[in-house]
């Protein structure tokens, strides 16, 4: 089975060497970067021929496993790239509902982006933000075209529970044009707007804004009363139709807040 | 020994090398690889292990690298090579036999070295094992067909 044969050292002697140059050719080819290679190819003009593919594409070597990789980052890259195309075109109506409402607002006021998450059983809007966005209690809310939908009732870490105008523990100081002070509550559907203080002739019509007054950030634009009752039993109390719109999670919220 | 001119031995090799990349471009959807140039190899170092025919190799694993690879220049001819002495070493050491245990361990060895490219990219056991069988058979067939009648 195993036959001595004498072997002659010495006729390996070339072939090591060789493989030891090459080696050496390899490691300075791999630490440069793959530079010697591509500059013997400019040498030789084989660039202008197209040659220098990729071999992996064509030999022995071009395996169905890395076809099968390639196809799966490949996949990968598309989705991501969907998510972002989807996050762009969010962040794009953002931009154009920031723009819209920028011409309204102050330039002392800061508007915090936040959407509703969920709506939880006792049927409170819970906004994502809370003290980590620097949301406080009371808060007022606003939609992008500076119209009160609300104000902030709970605040938590990161997120909050909103109180909006439908609801029945809804309860807000707010102004008129001529700056007589009324206290507005809901009834779900209907507001009772009660006049609390009388500075100056009220108005058959009138809006309602939020006023620095009662703590608020800003004036925003509640409600426009002109088409109410009034109250038989008490004089001054006005009732109005609620607002007529529904927090979705597309409607894009913002909370006002002090810019620093 | 053969007797041929330089530039029929550099074609000889040349032709074998080109066999093999479109054999294995057909069948690499079924991972199934077959490298003649591997048992060429084997063939040269057994009947030729000259300084000639290293210049062969080493001309046409050095053409290959420029033109074709993406390797790092000297990979294919350092792996040619290595190939080229161990077969040597191999039939050298042990015998002709490709049956003997030894020349079993040396002949894998050397696949193992030759498709050191193509067993990363794969990353499979179970391929790797089938093209290893596939090939030996193939290099029974080559040895007792053509190098034991050149013998």
């Amino acid at each position: 089975m195993f036959r001595n044969r004498n072997i002659s050292i010495r006729k390996y002697v070339i072939p090591i060497i060789v493989i030891f140059i090459f080696c050496l050719i390899m490691i300075i080819d791999v630490f440069s970067g793959y530079t010697t290679l591509n500059n013997i190819s400019d040498i030789l003009y084989f660039d202008s021929f197209n040659l220098n593919f990729d071999l992996n594409s064509i030999k022995v070597i071009s395996p169905k496993a890395a076809l099968i990789n390639e196809n799966l980052r490949l996949e990968r890259e598309i989705i991501k790239l969907r998510s972002t195309e989807e996050k762009y075109i969010e962040l794009q109506n953002l931009i154009k509902e920031y723009e819209k409402i920028s011409i309204i607002t102050d330039n002392f006021v800061k508007l915090v982006s936040s959407k509703v998450i969920f709506i939880n059983s006792a049927n409170q809007y819970i906004l994502n933000g809370g003290y980590n966005e620097g949301f406080f209690v009371n808060d007022l809310v606003i939609d992008s075209s500076g119209n009160i939908i609300g104000y902030l009732s709970e605040v938590n870490k990161n997120f909050s529970i909103l109180e909006p105008s439908s609801s029945k523990n809804f309860n807000l100081f707010l102004m008129d044009e001529n700056n007589n002070e009324y206290f507005v509550t809901s009834f779900g559907d209907k507001l009772s707007v009660e006049l609390t203080k009388q500075e100056s002739k009220l108005l058959n019509n009138f809006t309602l804004y939020s006023d620095p007054n009662f703590g608020h950030i800003g004036k925003f634009r509640f409600i426009k009363v002109d088409n109410y009752d009034v109250d038989s039993n008490e004089g001054d109390t006005y009732l109005v139709e609620n607002l007529d719109f529904k927090i979705t999670s597309n409607l894009n919220l913002f909370v006002v807040k002090l810019d620093d | 020994m053969i007797r041929r001119s330089r530039i029929t031995q550099i074609l000889f090799l040349c032709i074998f090398l080109i066999f093999e990349i479109l054999l294995n471009t057909l069948f690499s959807i079924y991972n199934f690889y077959v490298f003649p140039y591997l048992f060429l190899l084997f063939y040269l170092s057994r009947v030729e292990f000259s300084n000639k025919s290293l210049l062969h190799i080493v001309l046409i694993a050095f053409s290959y690298e420029v033109l074709l690879s993406t390797q790092p220049l000297g990979f294919y001819v350092v792996v040619h090579l290595i190939v080229y002495l161990l077969a040597n070493i191999g039939i050298k050491l042990f015998s002709n036999n490709p049956l003997n245990t030894l020349n079993l361990i040396f002949f894998l060895i050397c696949f193992y070295i030759y498709t050191f490219n193509t067993s990363i990219s794969i990353s499979s056991f179970d391929v790797f094992t089938k093209n290893f069988i596939i090939n030996l058979l193939i290099y029974f067939i080559f040895n007792y067909l053509i190098i034991n009648k050149n013998d």
